[in-house]
This record gives structure tokens, C-alpha cells and sequence, in this order.
């Protein structure tokens, strides 16, 4: 006889009946759960989700493969989850065995409708069998496995973790599923007596069996029954409790996974028709939010990640994404509640909710949008309720005063428009008109044009461009500040004025490619400008030097006994390395430098580094406002810096290149800040 | 023609040196277009005030002086501006452009229906008006524009127009009445607070010494900064390291963040010269700068350059200028 086991066995016909009717009430009951958030995430600004399924076959297939990507990878291969070492091993471990569990299920309920029909259906018997109880019960050990560290790690949470006492519920009532899931097993090999392989193929349950050896046949059969209903019921519970508990993010989090497109770096324009239309400007109510951004509120979980990444919360601001959300979600869940307030009429004001110090303490850094393993991301809800206060004349000292001389000089510090060139006299960089033949295009944006620390960066590149005989122009004063900052800030207006403005001086010259030293600028350019039609190959500074070290066009000599300066460490800008990817290229360049010397020092790594790098402390507008001397995101890095030992720090951002100078000052450090172009060019001895 | 008021603006029985442009303007006015000047002192015991107005070449310096215009309170002030414009038929109502004209000239403006211009660096004759220079959008642009109306309002840039020099006539000081119940209630006094006693006001002085990270402790910054800056009767500042290390208060801060200060000179002891701070200073005339380190951004800035330790150069520089 080949090994299989009856489903329903030993289960009368009565507790069938009742638990297929169970099985309808639980599921209403889910269904009705997931419909009452739906009809939240419902009444946000529309985001066009039926456009999905417009369109034959193919056409959709396009449409929703980024989505089915993610799902696929990021979802079932779990690729965000990993890297938080225990917590990231039990959700693999109790995922994992969920889904395999899930499965088995499904299969179970699908063998048992096809044995309904025929009997030449039934595939649940033979080899098929072995494998498929012993994949269960393998991976039944591994959920309970998963769940004692989840229940280990909820006893020693960090304080980044959300809390709710339901929270105990939910694990206590997977571990209950477990146990009683095995109980049921061996119960079932109690009274039914397989042998050979067909016991064996179960190994948890047959332990379990020979642990109840003296038991007889019918007390196994009637213990097996009533083990059955308990562990029907958990599973009704459970099953039922999902929409109503912390576990809704199992649904929540891959539909935010599907919908959410990658942002890094990006932001949504706002047209004047829009605000002519809506007559608001961002968002300050709940329902102004998009559909999808409401769904993301439900998708987090409170694991804390986005909490632990963001430098403002490292450095005791009121800011922290998950409580951004999180409070976003309870005014979402209390506005549309029934009985509760409708949105725009009586809906709270988010000005009550959200503090101005919270909104105005992000950098913008983008750590916890990449960190987020559903993809929430904060950094968006947070630009734009930015860009409501801003268009309501919220913001004030300072950062106001740095939009305003955005606006009037084109430039964040009010120096004259007519001095922008200055820095760049006596060395011959060629503007455009002067150079209508040029291949590259050197953006030097405000700080390599205005700040004397930075034009001397600007001045290194140059000297290295030209060095390496590179047909090269520059702007002069015809150029303008990306509006990078003000778009950030919140000011999408100055910000799209400043890029039409810009667009229309590129075009003039008929610019193709880019190179700016600024990170900041080349993500304006290569991911803000396309938005206003200006499509542009856009590459950092380190890149180009990079290039052109490997194709030899800049060569390091060969040692000549040159000091050693010692040891360097680089520090990756936020909008480099995390949101552009850009990590290696500025290694390169430092590594071929230092190789070179008599005694190469080498480049040591900080803790915080490429896509994890810890954020200086100037984006997001955060340069224009004054930053309490015992909260500084600067001193934290520069501490992080002078922990390596090193005595140069290398950078690739003029932003972070004034704060990590200022964060070692304040720290009495002699170390040195200098741009990976000046440590080139010293070592070149331009 | 023009028949001008001037308001004198002073503290403490101290004329504001910035009156003293507003004069220059007048007497450029009138040097052009023929009329006269008036001075009006406004204020409690505002004799010796107007004592010192008294060699400026002013028809008549008017005041007005009362118990409850003892201090500069916008309603008061103005009510009594309107009414001295009114009665000694002036066509033109000029003030230094400081925080005081700003509160008080334009309430003094509305009162009499007339136009206003702040920040007037230029005035020249245009037949029998006068056409005007005004820095808009924070210096990067220069407006010219006229004035509609009879009566014409303005305030000047102190650095626009030079103090005119003294004449050997004394011009008569006429005391205007003044009623107490026809001054408007609405504001009232409630207390000033002082900044550090004796040293001008970084914003409005026209030599600014000002401290960094080269600077070390408090006494030192009182030491070298302040005594530099009591031997030029100058304003004292400071960049952000030392408010941060707690060494100065947050009121002497120059720079993005700080006081935006444009005096003749600005002398910067042992500041590097970050952008953010450069920023508060950028309209200076002439920067001097001392640092010990010669690759210090402040040098590319700077008219006249120092490499030496403050702790040894400065003191030396002030004993010189002592003696």
C-alpha cells in the first residue's frame, strides 16, 4: 500500500460540516477587515491604478513586471529583510515556514476537492507524499524556530521597535498553531499505526507518536479529534485576526511592494494647474496624500529600521520616520473611521499633528527610504508636508532667507549673479561661447562658484580636466542654482523656475553630458530635470577621473618618494553613494593615488559606508539652518571619521566637505578635509 | 524746491551717527534744488541732542519733548511726525533707514496719506520732482523710481550718503507743543534690553572686529577682540565656532545664520572664512585678516592679510593703535 493518509481522517462528518462554515464566517470576517482599509487608502488623491489593466496582454504585462519583480524578489526572496542579523534570521526562519505551511495547505484543500471528484485525482499518496510530509514537518520546526527568536527578541527589543500588547497575542497563537500542528501529527500516527516510510517521512510526529505509545487506539483517536479543533480554531483566529493586528503588513507590505516605484532621489512635480485646481499646494490633510502613500502607512510593521538610520534621530532631533508614519496612520485610521470626521471639511489640520521643528529637522538623507523593507517611504510624506507649510509662508529665519536669495541672486548665500565666474579667472576654463565645440559641460553649481573653500575644488577639476586634455566648457554666469535645495525645502515653484531657466540655457548649447562635482547638482540634474524636459548624462567628477586614470589619460607617477600624508578615509555623500549609487568610483581614484605613494597609507573605511554612509548633515535644506552645537549630525560623522585614524578625510560633496570640516574643528581635530579632485591634483602636483 | 524734515534718531542722549547721512542727504537736496532743511528731535530731555544738530547747517532743529515720548513708541512718534510734516509744511520726510524709521516713518506716511521709499542710495532733480536710486531684492538690484504726491517719505542708507561737514552758524532750536491727550494710546512701553554696554551695534557700526576658532577662551576673545575694538571705537562680532563653544553670546554671531553686518571695515582675528560666515559680511568695504594659517579661504577675500598668531600679532596692533 503506498503511503498516504486520509484527509479529514478520523474527523466526522459533523465537524466537517462546522468547520467548512467556520472556514466562510473567518474568511468574511478577513475580507471585511481588508475592505476597511481599503476604503481608507481609497480616499486619497487617486494614483491611477486602473490604467494598470489597460491595454492586451502584453501591454499590462509591462506594466506590472517592475511590480512582479519586486514581488518576487523582495517579497518571497525577502532581499530587504536581511541585514539586521537576529531580527532578519527569525522573519526569514517564521516566513519561511509560514509559506511552506501555507502551501502545503492550499494543496491539502485542492487534493481533497480533486479526490471529491474522482478518485484518479487524488495525488496525495506515494512519493509525492513522502516529500510533502517531510517538507512540512522540516519546515514547521523552522516557524517555531522563527517565532522563539521573534519571542526572544520582542523580550530584548530595542527601543526602535514598535510595541502592542497584541503583539503577544500574535506570536503566542503562531507558537499554539505550531505545537498543536505537530500534537495533531502524532495523534494521527497514534491511531492510524503507519510504518516504514510513511511514518518516517513525518519525523516530528512519529517522535511524538512514540512518546504516547501507551495510549490506546481510541483515546489516541478521540485526543486526535479534539487536538484538531484547537488547532482548526488558532488557525480561524489567526487567520481572522490578520486585518486587525500588526500581521495586516503580510498584505499591506507586498501591495506597497508591487505599487511603489523606486524613489531615491526623486520627487513628484506639482503643476500650477494642479494648484489652481486643488488650491493647496502639498499636503495638509490626510486624504491629500496619494492612495499609495496611504496603503505604505498600513504597510509599516514598526520594525524600527528607519528610526535607527536617520542621522536626525541619531542626533536627538524630534524627528523619526516610523513616528511620521505612524501618526500619519492613526490620523488616516481616526479621519475616516466611521462616525469619524470626513476629510476636508473637518478633518484635523497635519499642521497639529506633524511639528514644524520634526519636519524641518530631515536632511533628506534618504536612509530610511533605502532601509525600509516595504519600500514606506517617509522622506516623500515628509517633502510634502514641507511643501504645504512653504506655500503657506511657514518657514521662516534662515532656510527663508536662503529661498529668498535663491530667488533673487541664484545663488543660496545673495552674492551677486555677475560674480559666479569670478573664482574661475586666470585659469582658463572656457565658457561655451567661448568653446561651441566642447564634449563635456563642468556644472560647478553655488558652492564651487561662490565659497572660497569649495572654488578651490572647482579649481582642481579644471586643472585636472585641462591636464588631461579634456575639450571641456563651463557655464559662467550664465548658470544658476539647480533649485535642488528649494525643491527639498519644499519650494517646488523656485525650484521649477530655476530648472526652466537652467533647461533653457543647456539646450541653448546644445548640452548632452554633464559633469558636476556636486552631488547634489547632478542629482537635480539627472533625476529632477527630466521631469521638465531636460535629459542629460549626468556623471560626478570622481567618475570622470576615474575614467580617465584607466584609460591613462592622467597618470600617477611613479613613486618619487613623496610624503606620506598617512592614512585616508573618504566619506560618501548621501546623494552619491545611497541615492545614485555611486561608491567605487571615488575609491578608485583614491586608491590610485595612495598606491602610488612611497608608503602607501591606504584608504580605511568608515562603519557607516557606501549605501550606508551617515549623512553630514546639510541636505535637505539643513545647510541654510542652524543646527544646535549638541545635536550636530556633523560632529557625529567627523567622530565616526577620526575613529579610523585617519589624517585626511576625503570627500566628494562641497556640502559635506564645509560640514565634516566644521564637525573635525569642533572635535580639535588637525585632520584634513580635502575633495578626492584636490588630493588628485596635489598628488599630480597641479 | 523742497522743504525737508529730518528725524534725528538717538539713545541715551546719544545722537545716532546715522542721522547724520540722513542730514547729508538733505543738504544735497537742497544744494540742488534750492529750499531748506528742519531737524526734529523727538524724545524726554532732548536738549543736549539737539545741541549737537545744532552746526549742521538745519534751518531750524525742532523738538518735541514730553514725559511719554521718552521712548521711541510708534504710534507717538508718528503722530507727532505727521503733525510737525503738517505744520512746518515739509515736502519731503527723510529718516536714517534703521529699525527705528521703519517702525515709525511709515505710520507717519500713512497718517498723511503720502509715499514711502525705504533704502534710498541715490536722489537727483527731475525738473521740479525728484527721481530716486532704492536697492531692492537684497542689493542685487537697484530700482529708480519717482514719488507720487505731494509729500514724499523716505529713508536713506547710511553708507550712501556722507556726514556733511560742520558750519559756524547755530541753527535756532524751536520747541514744538506738544498736548498729551492728543497722542494716540495704543502702544505701550515695555522694557529694552541692553546689549553689552559701550560697544556699538555690530550691524550699524562702521569698524567691525570679529573673532574665530583662533580665539581660544573668553578672556581671550575680551583680551584681543575687544580690545582691538575699543581702540578703534569699534563694534565687536563673532563666527559661529566660538557662539558654539559657548566663548560669545549668540548676539555677536556674523554670518548666514547670525548678523548680516556691512561696515568700512571689517577686521577678522583668527576666522577662516566658511562660506556661511562670509555670507553675513560680504557688503563690507575693506577686510582685514588675521590667521596663522596661510591657506585660510578668509585671504582670498581679504583687502589686507595677516599670517601670524593672533595671540602675539593682535595685542601688538592694538598698543600701536593706542599710542
Amino acid at each position: 500500500m503506498q503511503p498516504t493518509r486520509e484527509t479529514f481522517g478520523n474527523i466526522p462528518h459533523s465537524s466537517q460540516v462546522i468547520f467548512y462554515c467556520l472556514t466562510m464566517v473567518t474568511m468574511a470576517v478577513f475580507a471585511y477587515g481588508i475592505w476597511r482599509r481599503f476604503k481608507l487608502w481609497r480616499q486619497g488623491t487617486p494614483i491611477g491604478i486602473q490604467e494598470l489593466i489597460v491595454g492586451n496582454l502584453r501591454q499590462i504585462w509591462w506594466k506590472i513586471r517592475p511590480g512582479v519583480g519586486r514581488l518576487l524578489t523582495e517579497g518571497l526572496g525577502q532581499k530587504r529583510v536581511r541585514g539586521r542579523g537576529l531580527a532578519s534570521w527569525a522573519h526569514g526562519l517564521l516566513f519561511a515556514g509560514f509559506m511552506i505551511l501555507f502551501l502545503g495547505t492550499t494543496l491539502l484543500e485542492i487534493d481533497h476537492l480533486a479526490s471529491g471528484i474522482s478518485e484518479a485525482l487524488h495525488f496525495h499518496r506515494g512519493n509525492y507524499y513522502i516529500v510533502y510530509e517531510f517538507t512540512l514537518d522540516v519546515f514547521g520546526l523552522l516557524f517555531l524556530i522563527g517565532c522563539c527568536l521573534f519571542l526572544w527578541r520582542r523580550t530584548t527589543r530595542p527601543y526602535s521597535v514598535g510595541h502592542k500588547t497584541t503583539d503577544w497575542f500574535v506570536l503566542g497563537f503562531f507558537i499554539a498553531i505550531g505545537i498543536t500542528g505537530y500534537l495533531v501529527e502524532g495523534l494521527r500516527i497514534a491511531w492510524q499505526q503507519p510504518t516504514g516510510i510513511a511514518a518516517q517521512c513525518s519525523p516530528v510526529g512519529l517522535l511524538i507518536a512514540q512518546g504516547l505509545s501507551g495510549m490506546s487506539n481510541a483515546a489516541a483517536r478521540s485526543a486526535h479529534l479534539g487536538i484538531w479543533w484547537v488547532h482548526a480554531m488558532l488557525v480561524f483566529g489567526f487567520i481572522a485576526a490578520i486585518p486587525y493586528t500588526r500581521l495586516f503588513h503580510t498584505l499591506a507590505g507586498p501591495f506597497n511592494l508591487f505599487l511603489a516605484p523606486p524613489v531615491l532621489g526623486t520627487l513628484q512635480p506639482i503643476s500650477m494647474e494642479e494648484v489652481e485646481k486643488t488650491e493647496r499646494i502639498g499636503v495638509s490633510q490626510i486624504a491629500h496624500f496619494n492612495q499609495r502613500q496611504l496603503l505604505s502607512l498600513d504597510a509599516c510593521m514598526e520594525c524600527g529600521r528607519c528610526e535607527d538610520a536617520c542621522p536626525a534621530h541619531a542626533t536627538g532631533k524630534p524627528l523619526s520616520p516610523k513616528q511620521v508614519v505612524q501618526d500619519l496612520k492613526r490620523v488616516m485610521t481616526a479621519a475616516f473611521a466611521p462616525g469619524g470626521t470626513k476629510p476636508d471639511s473637518t478633518a484635523p489640520n497635519l499642521r497639529d499633528i506633524i511639528q514644524a521643528e520634526t519636519l524641518w529637522s530631515c536632511t533628506a538623507c534618504n536612509a530610511c527610504v533605502e532601509v525600509c523593507p516595504v519600500r514606506v517611504d517617509p522622506l516623500t510624506l515628509i517633502t510634502d508636508l514641507r511643501r504645504n507649510r512653504v506655500g503657506e509662508g511657514e518657514l521662516s529665519g534662515t532656510a527663508a532667507t536662503a529661498l529668498r536669495r535663491i530667488q533673487s541672486s541664484a545663488n543660496p548665500w545673495g552674492l551677486p549673479a555677475a560674480e559666479r565666474s569670478n573664482w574661475s579667472e586666470g585659469l582658463g576654463a572656457p565658457t561655451c561661447k567661448e568653446n561651441p565645440g566642447f564634449e563635456v559641460l563642468y556644472w560647478i553649481g553655488c558652492a564651487g562658484s561662490y565659497d572660497r573653500r569649495a572654488q578651490r575644488v572647482a579649481r582642481a577639476v579644471v586643472k585636472l580636466l585641462k591636464h588631461a586634455g579634456v575639450n571641456f566648457a563651463i557655464l559662467g554666469r550664465e548658470e544658476k542654482c539647480t533649485g535642488e535645495s528649494a525643491r527639498r525645502l519644499g519650494d517646488e515653484f523656485l525650484f521649477q523656475e530655476l530648472a526652466q531657466a537652467n533647461i533653457a540655457t543647456l539646450a541653448r548649447y546644445n548640452v548632452r553630458k554633464i559633469l558636476a562635482h556636486c552631488p547634489h547638482c547632478l542629482n537635480s540634474l539627472l533625476k529632477d530635470y527630466p521631469q521638465f524636459g531636460g535629459q542629460y548624462e549626468v556623471i560626478h567628477h570622481t567618475q570622470y577621473l576615474s575614467q580617465l586614470l584607466r584609460i591613462g589619460r592622467l597618470k600617477i607617477p611613479t613613486s618619487d618618494g613623496a610624503d606620506d600624508a598617512g592614512a585616508v578615509t573618504y566619506h560618501d555623500p548621501c546623494y552619491l553613494a545611497r541615492v545614485n549609487g555611486i561608491h567605487e568610483a571615488p575609491r578608485e581614484v583614491l586608491s590610485a593615488t595612495l598606491g602610488a605613494t612611497s608608503k602607501p597609507a591606504g584608504l580605511r573605511e568608515m562603519q557607516s559606508n557606501r549605501e550606508k554612509t551617515f549623512c553630514c548633515g546639510a541636505g535637505g535644506g539643513r545647510m541654510w539652518m542652524e543646527e544646535d552645537p549638541n545635536q550636530r549630525v556633523s560632529t557625529v560623522r567627523a567622530k565616526e571619521a577620526l575613529a579610523t585614524g585617519a589624517k585626511t578625510v576625503a570627500v566628494g560633496c562641497p556640502f559635506c566637505l564645509t560640514m565634516i570640516t566644521d564637525g573635525l574643528a569642533t572635535q580639535g581635530s588637525s585632520a584634513r578635509v580635502l575633495d578626492v579632485a584636490e588630493i588628485l591634483a596635489e598628488r599630480l602636483k597641479l | 524746491m523742497a522743504n525737508i524734515l529730518v528725524i534725528a534718531e538717538h539713545d541715551r542722549g546719544q545722537l545716532k551717527l546715522a542721522t547724520l547721512s540722513a542730514v547729508g542727504f538733505a543738504r544735497q537736496v537742497v544744494a540742488d534744488a534750492g529750499g531748506t532743511f528742519e531737524i526734529l528731535v523727538i524724545g524726554e530731555n532732548i536738549g543736549g541732542v539737539a545741541g549737537q544738530l545744532c552746526h549742521c547747517g538745519a534751518a531750524t532743529v525742532l523738538t518735541a519733548a514730553h514725559a511719554l515720548l521718552q521712548h521711541p513708541v510708534g504710534d507717538k512718534y508718528a503722530r507727532i511726525v505727521a503733525d510737525a510734516t503738517k505744520e512746518r509744511g515739509a515736502t519731503m520726510v527723510v529718516g536714517a533707514a534703521s529699525t527705528f524709521s521703519k517702525d515709525i516713518l511709515p505710520h507717519a506716511a500713512a497718517l498723511l496719506d503720502a509715499g514711502m521709499l525705504s533704502d534710498v542710495v541715490e536722489v537727483r532733480g527731475d525738473g521740479d520732482d525728484f527721481i530716486f536710486k532704492r536697492v531692492m531684492y537684497a542689493g542685487n538690484v537697484i530700482a529708480t523710481v519717482k514719488l507720487e504726491g505731494p509729500v514724499k517719505f523716505l529713508t536713506v542708507r547710511a553708507a550712501a550718503f556722507a556726514h556733511p561737514p560742520k558750519v559756524a552758524e547755530s541753527s535756532p532750536i524751536v520747541s514744538l507743543p506738544v498736548t498729551a491727550d492728543k497722542l494716540p494710546q495704543f502702544t505701550e512701553y515695555g522694557g529694552q534690553e541692553a546689549k553689552v554696554a559701550g560697544r556699538p551695534d555690530s550691524t550699524e557700526a562702521r569698524v567691525v572686529v570679529s573673532g574665530g576658532r583662533g580665539i581660544k577662551n573668553a578672556e581671550d576673545f575680551e583680551r584681543l577682540v575687544g580690545g582691538l575694538a575699543d581702540a578703534l571705537g569699534a563694534a565687536v562680532g563673532s563666527s559661529r565656532a566660538l557662539v558654539d563653544a559657548g566663548i560669545t553670546p549668540n548676539s555677536l554671531q556674523v554670518g548666514q545664520t547670525g548678523k548680516i553686518v556691512a561696515p568700512d571695515l571689517y577686521i577678522a582675528i583668527g576666522i577662516s572664512g566658511a562660506i556661511q560666515h562670509l555670507a553675513g559680511m560680504k557688503d563690507t568695504k575693506v577686510i582685514v585678516a588675521i590667521n596663522k594659517d596661510p591657506d585660510a579661504p578668509i585671504f582670498e577675500v581679504a583687502d589686507y592679510g595677516l599670517v601670524g598668531d593672533v595671540y602675539q600679532v593682535v595685542p601688538e596692533l592694538t598698543e600701536k593703535l593706542k599710542t
